[in-house]
């Protein structure tokens, strides 16, 4: 027999339905997915264009370069426990955590995350207890960041002007100067780092208080800010990816840019991509340190005649000293999340709950009758600088308002 | 315009979620692992959605994900921890039927992930070498030699099979 009737008839036996109910939840899909478009926003024109984007970022690759410095950034260490606590949730019925600040004590998140399930008001919780509860400024909301003044940052549809940046303080948004644009992130000195005018012509900009008029961050020529996403460090150093069209297809490339207090900019080198890919680099955020950023490996489907993603590593560069590290490959596919990233994919089916702590693991405790392993996902979606608190939330999926969303915090020494 | 995306990729993934969760129920041979595949490409297009969508060929690229994420949960192998954590599936509890799918799921899983995956797109979803290729983002000659060599390894495994060997009148 040919090996077309060989495989035929080896593997009808396989030939069938799954029979259980689905267990797919779109909206989950749509939440998370649009936490992940939000860091993608801006390839340029079009699906190819951005694809495209990618391609000679891996000839620009460096190799990382740091042997006159060879202390790095410390971590902090490896908590050896922690208890786990519900977040107060006020009178509403369900919330989510959406993120927290540096040191741990602020939080902000999301009540009846699930939409037409009831009201939707910002909420924010400082040393664990429910502080702020404040009506959405408009539609659309996205809130990306929060300082350890409990200042936050975001993005609202005003149905206005349309998408404004947004800061939230002392109980109340108000937007930010500068018309339509974006806010990704606010440092702990109240500086705030986006993006002004629409999605065809961002430009990048640094607000050195939340009155302040935004200023430009210089770009290199020939560059538009690349994506949505812009880590400010401590400092005031902010870091993005930028797009550079130069003369056609096969000289575009994604690179990422520092931008320094003192008003100059530099590009940094990229750590390697594997043999026969191409990779771009996604800035997440700064932590003790080091800024993080997600390595986009792309190969191409010659089907599609596109570079499609194949993968996405969690890495982190020493500005100082140059130095770029992989954190594990391995455990950034397990459970372990990193809150920054947008990853929060959740960890359910008795997999215990974990996040980074630079390259290590800490593995997160969940019991009843605060979560059932069996049937819970957990998410983590901030946790501080020195890993003493982590929070997150707990669901189970589906649009079902009788499963809530249960906002939960970590305390680990 | 983000509420009328929204409303496309709802129609979109609302008619494609059965066939998606076939696909990946046939490379995966198990449910929970499948609907977490989906899921996990569903998101993945969400996030790509307002540039894929003016691709040509949606279906090919969602499949393409939906393949990727399958090999990509065969390299992390983390999903042994999963499925150990998990309820049995339904289907590998029905006795009878259920042993001769366990051995032929055992026998695939011992093949090379991208060998598995060209086997069951093509003989068990039906897909062409073209379509393969393209799925994979290989040429069709690579989609003809895995099959040749995915084959060739369940070959060792378990013989040709049994309902050929009498129809062939082989020993």
């Amino acid at each position: 027999m040919n090996d077309d009737e060989y495989g035929t008839v080896l593997l009808r036996p396989l030939r069938v339905e799954p029979v259980g109910p689905p267990q797919i939840d779109v909206a989950r899909a749509m939440r998370e997915g649009r936490r992940m478009r939000r860091r993608r926003w801006a390839f340029g024109g079009g699906f190819l264009a951005a694809i495209v984007a990618a391609l000679v970022t891996g000839s620009l690759l460096i190799a990382p370069a740091a042997p006159h410095r060879p202390v790095l950034p410390p971590d902090p260490p490896l908590p050896k426990s922690c208890t786990l606590a519900a977040l107060p949730m006020g009178n509403y019925h369900s919330a989510e955590v959406g993120g927290g600040d540096s040191t741990g004590r602020w939080h902000f998140g999301l009540s009846n995350p699930v939409v037409n399930t009831g009201p939707q008001h910002t909420l924010v919780w400082h040393d664990g207890a429910l502080v702020g509860d404040a009506a959405l400024p408009g539609a659309d909301v996205d809130l990306t960041g929060i300082n350890s003044s409990g200042v936050i940052v975001g993005e609202a549809n005003d149905h206005k002007t349309g998408i404004r940046p947004y800061v939230y303080r002392n109980g109340k948004f108000s937007p930010l100067k500068g018309g339509v644009g974006q806010a990704s992130a606010v440092n702990d000195a109240g500086t705030i780092v986006g993006r002004l005018g629409d999605d065809a012509h961002p430009i990048p900009v640094r607000w050195r208080s939340p009155d302040a008029e935004p200023e430009r961050l210089r770009m290199p020529a020939g560059g538009t800010i690349s994506y949505h996403h812009l880590a400010i460090a401590p400092d005031g150093t902010v870091a993005g990816a930028v797009f550079l069209r130069a003369a056609g297809p096969a000289t575009e490339s994604t690179v990422t840019y520092l931008w320094l207090p003192d008003g100059t900019a530099r590009q940094i080198p990229a750590p390697p991509a594997p043999r026969d890919t191409r990779a771009y680099l996604e800035p997440l955020t700064f932590r003790n340190g080091w800024l993080y950023a997600e390595q986009v490996i792309t190969e191409k489907n010659a089907g599609l005649n596109v570079y499609a993603i194949a993968d996405e590593q969690l890495v982190r560069y020493d500005p100082a000293g140059g130095t770029w590290q992989r954190i594990d490959g391995d455990k950034i596919k397990g459970p372990a999340q990193f809150p920054p990233s947008g990853r929060s994919y959740g960890t359910g089916g008795g997999i215990r709950p974990a996040v980074f702590v630079g390259p290590a693991v800490l593995e997160l405790p969940w019991f009843m009758p605060l979560a059932d392993p069996e049937v819970d996902y957990a998410r983590v979606q901030s946790i501080s600088n020195d890993a003493h608190t982590v929070a997150g939330d707990l669901n189970r999926g589906g649009n079902d308002p009788t499963q809530p969303f249960r906002p939960i915090i970590w305390h680990c020494e | 315009m983000e509420n009328g995306t929204d409303a496309a990729y709802l129609a979109y993934v609302n008619g494609r979620i059965p066939a998606l969760r076939r696909i990946a129920y046939l490379l995966s041979g198990d449910e929970h692992q499948a609907d977490d595949l989906v899921q996990e490409t569903i998101t993945k297009l969400y996030a790509r959605w307002p540039r894929i969508s003016a691709v040509d060929n949606v279906d090919a690229y969602t499949h393409t994900m939906l393949v990727r994420a399958f090999l990509d949960e065969k390299r992390r192998g983390w999903w042994r921890v999963r499925l150990f954590g998990s309820p049995p599936d339904h289907a590998a509890n029905v006795a009878g039927i259920a042993e001769d799918r366990a051995m032929l799921r055992g026998a695939l899983a011992k093949v090379a992930p991208r060998q598995q995956a060209v086997l069951v797109l093509r003989y068990l979803c039906d897909q062409s070498v073209a379509e393969v290729a393209e799925m994979l983002g290989c040429s069709e000659g690579t989609v003809k030699s895995q099959t040749r060599h995915g084959l060739d390894a369940l070959r060792k495994i378990l013989g040709e099979p049994r309902s050929v060997q009498r129809s062939g009148g082989a020993r």
